[in-house]
């Protein structure tokens, strides 16, 4: 798709726009269905191709850690390795070589690549909020509640930054269960007879 | 950590509505948008950045007529209990809610959905769900999306 045509989004026709255009509010010429839109400075922006890392010329030049036939063009803001036009990959105001994404990202260190987390102290608090409900069980589901709530104390938690309020939850609602579970434990063994 | 992610003003992120398994949300960093897909247990993120987004399309949905009709039909229906056997205070007890949703979701104005689309997505997003609100989410995008996308001054040389 060119830089100024617009997909309608109901019979994909495309529409020009032209430069400098704001909105569009009318009907598409091809289906005639209402069409709303609203463009921004990315959309009359030529699409950018990736630079192509240059050959090495001179062999004192500097070159590429990982392509050493290929010209350095930066140094990698994370391990500090000359990279190549291809091997510097831009992530904010960094540029990164391949193995410090990799890395970054498998040990959650650059945030904006996090794509999924797993919110373990909701699961502490259902377990809890489950053994309430299914009081049977409890006896199995507190110390669960309290396993998880201690394993991933750590864990990072949501990304818009919960704090540890539903650990302490469970961890409390679980004590006070297993508790009560310890005192009817008690007055089985302890007083038999007694009803 | 930092708290980066926040409501855009005027917008909120689409929490509000029917949505018992899993609800998106959006919310607003520096340097772009958060949808984030989120079930009890789990969170989801797609990241849109300002300077990446090419376009908005709104399309306008039958969400405001369709709570209309419900709205005023459930009203309807207890307020015709009033005759048959509910008193009166019941009535009125159990009416506004339905009546109040009713006046709101007339107020609101008609609903709508959103695409935000970049040079290799088209996301929908979770907010804003009605006309009204269209206009400062698109005013805030382009505060935002300026700021990541100078103006080329330069001149051409002579």
């Amino acid at each position: 798709m060119s830089a100024s045509t617009f997909p309608c989004p109901q019979c994909q026709a495309a529409i020009a726009i032209d430069p400098g255009t704001d909105e569009i509010d009318s009907t598409c010429p091809q289906c005639a269905k209402p069409i709303e839109a609203f463009f921004f400075p990315a959309f009359f922006r030529p699409t950018e191709i990736g630079k192509a890392a240059s050959e090495l010329i001179d062999q004192t030049e500097a070159s590429c850690f990982y392509h050493p036939q290929k010209q350095a063009m930066r140094v990698c803001d994370g391990c500090g390795r000359m990279i190549c036009a291809l091997c510097s990959i831009e992530l904010g105001a960094e540029h990164l070589c391949p193995n410090c994404l990799a890395s970054g990202k498998k040990k959650g260190k650059i945030t904006t690549l996090e794509d999924t987390r797993t919110r373990y102290d909701n699961i502490a608090l259902s377990l809890v909020g489950l053994s309430i409900v299914v009081y049977f069980f409890s006896i199995f589901l507190a110390p669960a509640a309290i396993y998880i709530a201690i394993r991933h104390w750590k864990s990072p938690g949501s990304i818009l930054g919960s704090g540890k309020t539903r650990y302490v939850i469970a961890i409390l609602l679980a004590v006070a269960i297993l508790l009560f579970w310890a005192f009817v434990i008690a007055e089985i063994i302890f007083h038999p007879g007694k009803k | 950590m930092p708290k980066i992610y926040k409501k855009i003003p005027g917008i909120g992120s689409g929490a509000a509505g029917f949505r018992p398994a899993a609800r998106a949300r959006l919310f607003t960093a520096p340097d772009h948008l958060l949808i984030m897909q989120s079930t009890f247990f789990t969170e989801e993120y797609k990241r849109v950045f300002f300077r990446d987004i090419r376009y908005i399309d709104v399309r306008q949905t039958n969400g405001q007529i369709w709570m209309a009709v419900v709205s005023a039909i459930l009203t309807l229906l207890i307020a015709l209990l009033y005759f048959v056997s509910l008193p009166a205070i019941a009535t009125v007890i159990f009416c506004t809610p339905f009546a109040v949703w009713f006046i709101l979701n007339l107020y609101f104005g008609p609903t709508c959905k959103c695409y935000i689309s970049t040079n290799v997505q088209t996301l929908q997003l979770p907010a804003p769900g009605r006309m009204k609100k269209v206009a400062t989410l698109i005013a805030y995008i382009r505060t935002q999306a300026a700021a990541f996308n100078p103006v080329d001054t330069s001149q051409p040389a002579a």
